[in-house]
């Protein structure tokens, strides 16, 4: 008697599970064209690429700055320079605030772990 | 060759399988979020219901903004706050009125909280690169910071002496359930709404779940952060001396004001977070036990059924009112004590 399933089957059943599993990995982990996001009053108004050479914009008196494949804030006209320091931004979630010109400049990409911080 | 009858079936059975474990492991929460500028800090919402919410999520923000132009901006001219502390007295709408009595009665379980902090502010330049004050400077303005300085009868408000009101203390905590409120009446099920330092949450991020709101490191950048809260339906709010202050000879002086002794509150704590039911009382705790201490705040926040998470100086935290079955600690840095 034949049997229903043969080797051969097996075999190709582990590939596809497999190649299934293999996709998932690599797309949960594999998410590296991140970009730095630069708010005014909550309104995008510029996205850069962390990949890149060295870049500098200016976005209502804060000066945002590319180098080395990080952002940050290097020059800003507020008082309290909270958002320079920041210090550099390279993850995922990573953010620097001026409240004083309304700015924000925060990392993009798709591993955040917590909805929201509080602090 | 029977079983080559089989081999295709199968094969496309297992197909869909693969793809259908594929998808389950990448499935993103479907969100919506968008972003705005209010009350000196950045507001944002996150929707993760499946449908349109663009609307609701607008009128969210637009509640934020247009609840600090009314009412509560110290800064803005149109707000009724601005118009009080300049006019001294003004005729109040009844939220206002309302309003106003909500918060005196928090302020009153707190003998050194104020709502009218206005002139010590501006005395210690907080916002402003920061200046030490002699004790006579202090000691003129101190009596104007009691709550009795402010008198309602009906709708009219005023001022007595050179009292400033301020409500900066709770002003955002209040924001942000204005914003979850209007989320709510548009039928929005499953949100979270950040205002500064309070983020509101309600019903979960992916069904079964809880949503997850991490608490800044009060020693590292802004999005360094301590420990994880996972909740649902309720508002955290956070205040530190981490945000804003000035050092002088090594002391550092930050914004949160002690009304007994008009300075700075020097303790051993650099972070209080306030998990509660209501967003203007989540906020006033956490300035209030952040002035208090940990003895006093805590037995406070007790009265209000609000759980409590103190991140010492000497990077130790402890957690306090049942805070311990939501916190989880993720940073090195820290223990627990």
């Amino acid at each position: 008697m034949k049997r229903l399933i043969t080797k051969k089957d097996i075999l190709l059943i582990a590939a596809i599970v497999l190649a299934g599993a293999a996709l998932a990995v690599i797309s949960a982990f594999g998410e590296n064209g991140e970009s730095a996001v630069i708010r005014l009053d909550g309104e995008i108004v510029e996205e850069i690429p962390l990949k890149g050479e060295y870049y500098e914009t200016e976005i209502n008196n804060v000066t945002v700055c590319r180098d080395s494949g990080e952002v940050y804030v290097k020059e800003s006209s507020c008082s309290d320079k909270t958002c320079m320091r920041a210090g550099r931004l390279k993850k995922s979630g990573d953010c620097a605030v001026c409240a004083p010109n309304r700015v924000s400049v925060e990392i993009k990409g798709e591993k955040n772990t917590a909805h929201a911080i509080t602090g | 060759m029977k079983a080559k009858k089989y081999i295709f079936p199968a094969l496309a059975i297992l197909l869909t399988a693969a793809v259908f474990i594929w998808s389950f492991m990448n499935e993103k929460e479907s969100v919506y979020e968008k972003q705005s500028f209010a009350m000196g800090s950045p507001v944002k919402v996150t929707v993760y219901d499946e449908k349109d919410c663009e609307n609701s999520v607008s009128s969210a923000l637009t509640a934020v903004t247009e609840l600090d132009a009314k009412y509560l901006s110290s800064t803005l001219d149109s707000s009724l706050a601005f118009k009080l502390n300049s006019e001294r007295q003004i005729e109040a709408d009844s939220f206002f009125a309302d309003y106003l009595k909500k918060c005196l009665a928090l302020s009153a379980e707190c003998e050194k909280f104020t709502l009218l902090s206005g002139q010590l502010k501006a005395l210690w330049k907080i916002e402003d690169g920061g200046y030490i004050p002699s004790d006579e400077e202090i000691a003129k303005i101190l009596s104007d910071t009691d709550d009795e300085s402010i008198k309602i009868n009906d709708s009219t408000v005023s001022l007595n002496g050179g009292s400033l009101l301020d409500f900066g203390a709770l002003g955002k905590g209040t924001a942000c359930q204005t914003a979850i409120e209007k989320l709510k009446a548009g039928d929005i099920k499953n949100a979270v709404c950040t205002v500064g330092g309070t983020v509101g949450v309600i019903g979960s991020p992916k069904s079964g779940e809880k949503f997850k709101i991490a608490v800044r490191n009060p020693f590292g950048s802004q999005t360094d952060t301590i420990g994880t809260l996972t909740v649902t339906d309720c508002y955290i709010s956070t205040s530190g001396d981490y945000e804003k202050f000035f050092t002088v000879d090594g002391i550092r002086y930050c914004h949160i004001l002690d009304a007994e002794t008009g300075s700075p509150v020097r303790g051993d704590i650099t972070s209080v977070t306030v998990i509660a039911n209501d967003g203007t009382v989540s906020d006033f705790l956490s300035t209030a036990v952040f002035i208090l201490g940990d003895v006093d705040g805590v037995k406070l926040a007790e009265k209000y059924g609000a759980q409590v998470i103190i991140v010492y100086k000497n990077k130790t935290i402890r957690t306090y009112n049942g805070a311990e079955s939501v916190f989880t600690l993720t940073s090195e840095d820290f223990i627990m004590s």
